[in-house]
């Protein structure tokens, strides 16, 4: 009997699933993958993972915190591992409730590093997940900044004026002029930038979080 | 008076009197359509009334009242300056009452005591005329109020006009200045992440020895930096067409004057003798008695019925200038006012003075006649106006919205190629190097591979576009055994759809997340979304679910923020079922 830990890896890129796959039955794991939350989820009926390994970002379709939430729901007992370009769940409009307990979150630069990927899934099974979360460790000036001042700076980041941003949160303008001079100094943005200093804002958001969908 | 006044202020019944209250206390009483609209009043009674009625002498009568009018006009601006002068108020309503009502007082009196005292009157008549001039003043006065009243409304409703263009110009500008903020951050943003990887591949290629290695390279950061761009050449110029529709003038008509109108429905019988009945009804008993002033309010109701009859008769299609329409509606008028006329004249055997009634009468009918026209022209003006405001908002919302709509699509569209597929490819070939320790020539390979796959996805984008049809099977399935999803598409809704991608991709995309919000936050088990065609061109979205109350947080969420810039407009609504949300989306025709 193979008493091997299951793991199901989710990520809508074949050539990272692939790869994924690769690594990890070298590493001695059964595992299954699949590309999208749909197939996900269908997989997990019958393989019946100790562990997932999701992306955030799953293409079309539900994403993987969809997902993560879904499985979880189903069955309770699954570690669910994230890992994803994404460094921080805040950057992709979600907060850290949005992961399931004792999940783990682990950025895909540790892909290449099994020995580290190793530990974070045995960790992870065993329900220490949260030594292994890469989005309370990473280290950027984002993390400077507060909840409202960093979905803020997101809005700016999709293009958003400041009007356009007001109305989404349902506040003043002059509150987010305020919430944004605050969000600038945090992030190191001389003050004399005029407008450019939302580029920068938004640049340095996206260098962190990534393109906002 | 101050009991009519708290009337007037306080009953939503009399909305339209209050208005005109306010608004009397506005008129300038030194203004040329006041003084311009007392002298011909004033001139239409003494050629009509006093010369008529004193029968002898017209010139010495006219010289007589050149004499009160001269009074009149005395009084009249003495009052005006004590009021500016005490009270330093020009606008107190009752204040301007008094000085006309003071000053035609004076008029009437000078007027009345001179005929009597050079012999062309056989007695004195102040009482019984004082309250038919009075009213006649005060109607007349009520009439321009009336009058500015909607001239003073079309000119705000001009200014809004502007205000709306010049809104609809700054969204335009706002949306173009948004995309190309987009676009350019985009593109730094994959020139960033994509460098880093980049040069640490064609580090590892170069110390591989791989040949191809920097011409694949060089080949990807052109890409990157020069030919690939997020948001497309068709948006571009939908974005140019919004702002130059924006900045010119040709989706909205200015104001013209005299302007085209029916005459028939402009001409308002009820509203015409209500007006102008109490002056006519007043002045009766004074040049006759009472008795024959009540038989004659019995024939002013002819009026009503004649003139409605003349109105039904007269075509709706037919439109004048305002001149001629209101000449049209004094007319109507004088015809509908034509039985009262025949009355009064039947009875001016026992009351001569009854056929100067019937002449004055009838001026206070046309006048009254063509004011109405006159007033009902200009605000439908206003409202034709407010209309094509409207109109003018409903449609460039829509089309912003759409291109919104495709700027969201655009960027996710961009997301997916440079994180997705491209970034994907670079971290595997890392994550291959990383992993396999040494160089061997199959891991070139591999890696090589890769790296072609990122150029190639750059080269020729794929589109990400997705169809209901392909995403209902992975909602329901992800969610299976966790929660119910249910879902209706129409035919219309189906075949509207078909003509968008990027339309259809939204609805995906909104169907997705009210899934995922009403297990995430109410824990719905149910879910049933309905999707139909609401107006022409617009699909409507229905979702229902079984979860708990939506809560009004103060801070949107990325649900509701893409709710927001993907339709035109949503809400959301507790029922006893469970909450309900509706949104509506233009569709976004394919280029």
């Amino acid at each position: 009997m193979n008493f091997n830990l299951r793991i199901l890896a989710v990520d809508d890129d074949p050539l990272v699933s692939t790869l994924l796959k690769q690594t990890l039955q070298a590493m001695g794991y059964d595992v299954e993958t699949a590309h999208s939350a749909a197939e996900a989820s269908k997989v997990a009926k019958s393989f019946d993972p100790d562990i997932a390994i999701v992306d955030v970002d799953l293409g079309a379709g539900p994403d993987g915190f969809d997902l993560a939430t879904a499985l979880k729901n189903a069955s309770p007992a699954l570690a669910v591992v994230f890992l994803t370009n994404v460094s921080d769940p805040r950057l992709a409009g979600k907060t850290t409730r949005n992961l399931p307990a004792g999940a783990g979150y682990l950025l895909k630069s540790k892909m290449g590093d099994s020995r580290e990927l190793g530990n974070a899934i045995e960790e992870v099974a065993r329900g220490r997940g949260k030594n292994f979360r890469d989005d309370l460790q990473v280290s950027h000036p984002l993390k400077k900044l507060s909840n409202s001042q960093l979905e803020v700076v997101r809005l700016l980041a999709n293009g958003k004026s400041n009007e356009e941003i007001a109305l989404i949160r349902g506040t003043t303008v002059r509150a987010v002029r305020l919430i944004l001079v605050r969000a600038f100094k945090a992030l190191g943005i001389s003050e004399s930038g005029g407008s450019e200093r939302r580029v920068q804002a938004a640049l340095e958001y996206m260098k962190v979080a990534g393109i906002p969908k | 008076m101050t009991i009519l006044r708290g009337v007037i202020a306080n009953s939503s019944q009399f909305s339209g009197l209050k208005e005109t209250w306010q608004r009397l206390g506005r008129i300038d009483l030194t203004s040329k359509p006041v003084i311009i609209s007392l002298i011909v009043a004033h001139t239409l009674t003494v050629f009509g009334f006093e010369i008529g009625r004193v029968g002898e002498r017209p010139l010495f009568t006219l010289a007589i009242a050149l004499m009160a009018e001269v009074l009149f006009w005395g009084t009249y601006l003495t009052l005006y300056a004590l009021q500016i002068w005490l009270f330093r108020d020009s606008n107190s309503v009752l204040a301007k009452i008094f000085i006309i009502v003071f000053s035609n007082t004076v008029r009437t009196m000078s007027l009345e005591l001179a005929l009597f005292e050079f012999g062309l009157l056989d007695e004195l008549r102040i009482a019984d005329r004082f309250l038919g001039d009075q009213t006649g003043i005060l109607m007349l006065l009520i009439g321009i109020a009336y009058i500015q009243v909607v001239v003073f409304d079309l000119g705000t409703q001009e200014l809004e006009l502007d205000q709306a263009k010049q809104r609809l110009s700054e969204n335009a500008r706002a949306s173009k200045s948004s995309a190309e903020t987009a676009d350019k951050l985009l593109r730094a943003k994959a020139q960033e992440l994509l460098g880093g990887q980049l040069r640490a591949i064609a580090k590892y290629l170069k110390s591989a020895k791989a040949p191809a290695a920097e011409r694949l390279t060089n080949e990807i950061q052109d890409l990157i930096d020069s030919r690939v761009r997020p948001l497309s050449v068709d948006l571009w110029r939908q974005l140019e067409r919004i702002e130059d529709s924006s900045t010119s003038d040709s989706g909205l008509r200015k104001s013209r004057w005299p302007r085209k109108v029916a005459p028939a429905s402009d001409f308002r019988p009820n509203v015409i003798i209500g007006l102008s009945g109490l002056n006519i009804f007043i002045t009766a008993p004074g040049l006759s008695n009472w008795p024959l002033a009540w038989s004659f309010s019995l024939w002013m109701l002819t009026f009503p019925v004649l003139g409605f009859v003349l109105a039904k008769l007269y075509p709706k299609t037919v439109t004048h200038s305002t001149w001629l329409g209101a000449s049209i509606s004094g007319i109507l008028g004088l015809i509908a006012w034509l039985p009262s006329i025949l009355y009064l004249v039947s009875r001016s055997d026992d009351f001569p003075e009854l056929s100067v009634l019937a002449f004055t009468s009838s001026s206070v009918i046309v006048f009254t006649s063509v004011a109405v026209a006159v007033w009902s022209s200009f605000k439908r003006e206003r409202l034709e106006y407010l209309v094509q405001i409207e109109n003018l908002n409903a449609e460039r919302s829509r089309q912003l919205a759409i291109v919104d709509q495709a700027v969201w699509v655009a960027r996710r569209n961009w997301s997916y190629l440079i994180h997705g597929t491209v970034q994907g490819a670079l971290t595997v070939a890392i994550s291959r190097v990383q992993l396999a320790g040494q160089v061997t020539p199959e891991l070139v390979g591999q890696v090589l591979q890769d790296v072609e796959r990122a150029r190639a996805a750059l080269d020729e984008p794929q589109s990400f576009s997705q169809s209901l049809d392909d995403v209902w099977p992975q909602i329901a399935q992800t969610w299976d055994g966790v929660c119910a999803v249910s879902h209706s598409t129409s035919a219309e809704a189906a075949s509207l759809l078909a003509t968008s991608s990027a339309t259809s991709t939204c609805v995906a995309e909104i169907a997705k997340e009210l899934v995922s919000n009403a297990f995430r936050h109410g824990k719905a088990t149910e879910v049933d979304i309905s999707i139909s065609v609401d107006a022409p061109g617009d699909i409507l979205i229905t979702s229902t679910n079984n979860g708990a109350s939506v809560k009004k947080t103060k801070n949107a969420g990325i649900g509701s923020e893409m709710f927001s810039e993907l339709t035109s407009h949503w809400s959301w609504k507790n029922t006893p079922k469970g909450p309900r949300f509706t949104a509506v989306i233009p569709v976004a025709p394919n280029p």
